[in-house]
């Protein structure tokens, strides 16, 4: 358990987490700080900020914070050796840890709601995040409120192509970023959440996210998905494949964790929505799609043997179309990449491979769809852009039985 | 309150599968023979594959192993065969850390006579509170009306003691001598010995042999109101320094009888529905539903908390001991042509040999195991079909070292098969070569995988495990058919208990709009109107469909 300083009554407690040292916390320090100027009553509202105990040096960022009109408290939290040695995709040891701690200490005070912010996120922590994680918890009674930061149509793929599509169909919850690392709070929301008994679980790091999505997904709590405006994006300096791993394996193991949940789910779950529509700004980063589409032959012409372990043969043979598809006929059908995910949730699922090596196979497939949504989309407005999206969700609804079946009866695919 | 158990819900057996097993059969990681800890360590891979949440261990305990462990001779420590208390210890750690459960044996009716209670009670002076330990008389004609269990092997309940220089009663074999529960001394050394292995982790014990606790003439000495008295002891100890810990009656009764074993939820938590176990191969070989509904018609309503546990075969005989006398004498012209497959009052036989090596009628009765209002059990092996040898003593030939592989000894161990506990199954039907576990874990269509699936579906629903039973009555009564519901969910099974294929006419009026979605393949069926909804069913098929509403 995490060590926790006494947090004094609040009405309003706003966490922050982030690697320590980096300048990122101090920053985003002082951006809720403008926010809960702007929005919120400073004299009940408190500044918490989770810091790992091994970081020298934490607890005097503390204090010299706590001067300010916003006082400032820390809760320290243990960082397991084992979390140092991961690289995990957030970057963040002991992120599950961290977040326990604040959720704790939002508890513990008594405050009607609370929004967790991470200051590592290359979007920074802005007043606006105060401001939309909090209100439709204290003005329109939600639960929890997941951000959605607009993106320009290739970015931020992995959960356009994957996961918010999958989230979507399989927990019944249409929000577009599951695994986003900040969120609100409500009080139950919060005794939800720390009722829970996973928090110790070795991995829960690179998984906590969604885990806490799903969770309110699932537990029926009111949820609101707050428009956060253009993302000020600067690519993770991750790799993609890490990435991917780690998104998608974050998703299939709340999908295997939930199944016995999500096999008999048929009524979705209602998401309202606050803030005010965005688009993305600035250029339009360039796609180089002949690159992509390469990567994707070069996949097949290399994974193939592994994806006939996963996948059935047709879909393998689609694959094999698609492989020598010119690029004017380069497209991958909704729902064939629904059942493609599919298929590799199950086989996570079955552990028909080793999940890593399953889970690395699935980059070249993520490529193959992503050439294909950019030439789709390659003339598309952003509404345009919006709707191809929406298909490819519908794709995913679609092929739902598809998933349980294979869940239910798995079906060997080699001899 | 004190420790918490490794379950999180309070009731979690009753959505848990259990898998019984016998350290000694399993795995053998030293080369002695015998299996033991550390080679069921090795193996908690293979059953968390399978999917079985809950594995309870038959005896394990210090013993000479005269009644294969039930006569205990140490509450308190392990057979060295089987390895250390550390080993246990560990298996515990891991078992937990795959989310599964342990259930152990406390055998509480008796001991062995080579116990150092009952070598100190044959000496003690008569009256002499160690002397009570046992049940004890100067002749052998007290408690007449107490029938004799072990009809094959013993002529009383009663046997001599030079020592003591008196009778001791005993209602098993003579040299499992029956604790005395009206020495309070007695109760107190059983609790200490159940917070021994609770505080190791264990999550629950099978009460073994527990309606036969307290003697008092002019009774049959079963199901007496002391006997529930002692169980509800046991309880409120464990609820006062326990939670979510599981007590499982061993009580061999109709199900009106077993019902006072749950007490008003304060007594046991599970109890064995023997009857059941039988009628369901009655069932299957008369072709005929009525013997398993009538069963279960006579099965009362449980507490809330409280669960049957259902299974088809175990590590006893098939018990023929709660039947009537016709229905004895059809079970062995059915399930026992060659008499040495008679055990006391039942069939010592495997359930793949029961059901001819039939798979079709194995995943049959297992449908239905794993689809009654229940928790259901699965012995060892039976996910595979392992069969059985009665050329082997008392109940051995159902004891059998697990088939793990074609190579010698079955992959059990590496021992010199004459150093083995017991002979592997060799013939060809059943021999370790033609049924064990590598070669079904690589064929997709074994019943192994047939078994994973199962198990895997069931544990997505919980109505299986506490939903309520309503049968239907269709006129072919080669038909059995019912509903489970709990909540929002409703299934619908039906099987067909016949060698031929069946028509049936099922009345769903009540249920009109609902689509019945077959729960295997998710495939919807033609919806449910006011008419009559027909099916036909192959030979020993059976459907488990999800019925949804139209509103869904």
């Amino acid at each position: 358990m995490p060590q926790t300083d006494v947090v004094p009554p609040s009405d309003v407690v706003i966490g922050i987490s982030g690697i320590e040292g980096t300048g990122a916390l101090e920053t985003g320090i002082e951006a809720a700080r403008t926010g809960i100027a702007t929005y919120l009553d400073s004299a009940r509202t408190r500044l918490v900020v989770a810091e790992s105990e091994p970081v020298a040096g934490a607890h005097e960022h503390a204090g010299s914070a706590a001067s300010a009109r916003v006082p400032v408290t820390a809760v320290a939290y243990d960082v397991d050796s084992r979390d140092l040695l991961r690289l995990p995709y957030h970057g963040v040891p002991g992120r599950a840890h961290a977040l326990r701690a604040l959720l704790s200490a939002a508890r513990d005070s008594g405050a009607s709601a609370c929004a967790v912010i991470d200051a590592s996120l290359p979007h920074g922590v802005t007043p606006e995040h105060v401001r939309w994680l909090i209100q439709p918890i204290l003005d329109n009674q939600m639960d929890f409120v997941t951000p959605h930061y607009a993106r320009h149509r290739a970015e931020g793929a992995i959960t356009k192509s994957i996961l918010s599509p999958m989230f979507r169909t399989v927990f019944g919850c249409p929000i577009r970023q599951p695994a986003a690392r900040d969120f609100g709070c409500s009080p139950g929301a919060l005794r939800h959440l720390l009722a829970q008994r996973v928090w110790d679980e070795v991995g829960r790091d690179e998984s906590v996210d969604i885990w806490i999505t799903t969770e309110a997904a699932i537990a029926g709590l009111r949820i609101c998905e707050a428009q956060f405006g253009p993302a000020r994006h600067a690519a993770d300096a991750v790799n993609l494949s890490t990435a991917l791993a780690s998104v998608a394996g974050s998703l299939f193991a709340e999908v295997e964790r939930r199944a016995a949940h999500w096999q008999r789910l048929r009524s979705p779950v209602p998401v309202c929505q606050v803030g005010p529509y965005a688009v993305a700004e600035g250029p339009e980063p360039d796609i180089d799609v002949q690159w992509l589409i390469e990567s994707f032959q070069l996949g097949f012409a290399d994974l193939k043997e592994v994806w006939s372990e996963i996948l059935p043969p047709m879909a393998v043979l689609e694959l094999q179309t698609l492989a020598h598809a010119p690029v004017d006929r380069f497209r991958l059908d909704d729902r064939s990449w629904a059942r493609i995910v599919y298929d590799f949730a199950v086989g996570y699922h079955l552990q028909t491979i080793r999940r890593d090596h399953l889970l690395g196979s699935l980059t070249p497939l993520y490529l193959g769809w992503l050439s294909s949504f950019v030439l789709h989309t390659q003339h598309a407005s952003a509404a345009a852009v919006e709707e191809r999206l929406e298909a490819v969700a519908k794709g995913f609804e679609t092929e739902k039985p598809y998933l349980i079946s294979r869940w239910r009866w798995p079906e060997r695919f080699r001899s | 309150m004190g420790y918490s158990g490794s379950a999180w819900d309070p009731q979690w057996y009753k959505d848990a599968v259990v898998y019984e097993l016998h350290v000694k059969a399993f795995f053998d990681s030293n080369k002695d023979g015998v299996g033991d800890f550390r080679g069921l360590i090795e193996k908690l891979d293979y059953l968390q594959d399978l999917g079985v949440t809950c594995l309870w261990l038959l005896p394990f305990f210090p013993s000479p192993l005269r009644d294969d462990g039930y006569d205990v001779s140490d509450y308190q420590n392990i057979h060295p065969s089987y390895g250390t208390l550390d080993d246990f210890a560990q298996f515990v750690k891991l078992a937990h850390a795959r989310r599964m459960q342990v259930v152990t044996e406390l055998v509480i009716n008796h001991t062995s006579d080579q116990h150092a209670w009952f070598q100190r009670a044959r000496t003690a002076p008569a009256g002499s509170p160690f002397r009570d330990f046992y049940v004890w008389s100067d002749n052998d004609r007290k408690y007449p009306d107490a029938r004799i269990i072990f009809l094959d092997s013993e002529r009383s309940n009663w046997s001599w003691d030079t020592v003591a220089q008196a009778y001791y009663w005993h209602r098993f074999f003579h040299h499992q001598p029956d604790l005395n529960f009206d020495n309070p001394a007695v109760v107190e050394e059983l609790l200490r010995t159940m917070d021994f292995w609770l505080d190791i982790g264990v999550d629950g014990f099978r009460l073994d042999a527990i309606p036969y606790l307290v003697e008092r003439e002019g009774t049959s000495c079963e199901n007496l109101p002391e006997t529930f008295e002692v169980l509800r002891v046991i309880r409120r100890h464990l609820d006062t320094r326990y939670e979510n810990r599981m007590l499982l009656a061993e009580a061999n009764q109709p199900p009106a009888g077993v019902r006072a074993y749950f007490g008003d939820g304060d007594a046991c938590h599970m109890a064995f529905h023997f009857p059941l176990m039988t009628r369901l191969f009655i069932g299957i070989h008369l072709e005929e539903r009525r013997p398993i509904t009538d069963i279960m018609n006579e099965t009362p309503e449980l507490p809330d908390n409280c669960q049957w546990a259902l299974f088809l075969r175990n590590h006893d005989e098939l018990t023929l001991e709660m039947v009537t006398d016709a229905e004895r004498d059809y079970m062995y012209l059915a399930y026992s042509r060659d008499p040495r497959a008679r055990l006391n009052l039942g069939i010592r036989r495997r359930l793949a040999p029961l059901m001819g090596n039939d798979r079709r009628r194995i995943e049959l009765l297992t449908s239905i195991l794993f689809s009654f209002p229940g928790t259901p059990i699965v012995y060892y092996g039976d996910e595979i079909g392992m069969g059985d040898d009665v050329r082997l003593g008392d109940r051995d030939g159902v004891r059998t070292p697990m088939q793990w592989n074609g190579d010698r000894n079955a992959g059990f161990s590496t021992a010199s098969p004459e150093s083995l506990y017991s002979p592997v199954i060799s013939d060809p039907i059943y021999g370790y070569q033609a049924v064990n576990v590598e070669s079904q874990r690589h064929d997709h269509s074994s019943l192994f995988h047939w078994m994973k699936n199962m198990i895997g579906l069931r544990k997505l629903f919980t109505v299986f495990g506490r939903g309520t039973l309503e049968f239907l009555s269709p006129a072919n009564t080669r038909v059995l058919a019912y509903l489970r519901r709990r909540q929002d969910d409703v299934v619908l099974c039906v099987a067909n208990l016949s060698r031929f294929a069946q028509p049936v006419e099922l009345d769903l009026g009540g249920l009109a709009g609902h689509t019945p979605v077959e729960m295997l393949g998710y495939t919807p069926f033609p919806k449910i109107d006011e008419g009559p909804y027909r099916l036909t069913l192959g030979p020993y098929g059976f459907y488990w469909f999800e019925l949804q509403r139209a509103a869904d």
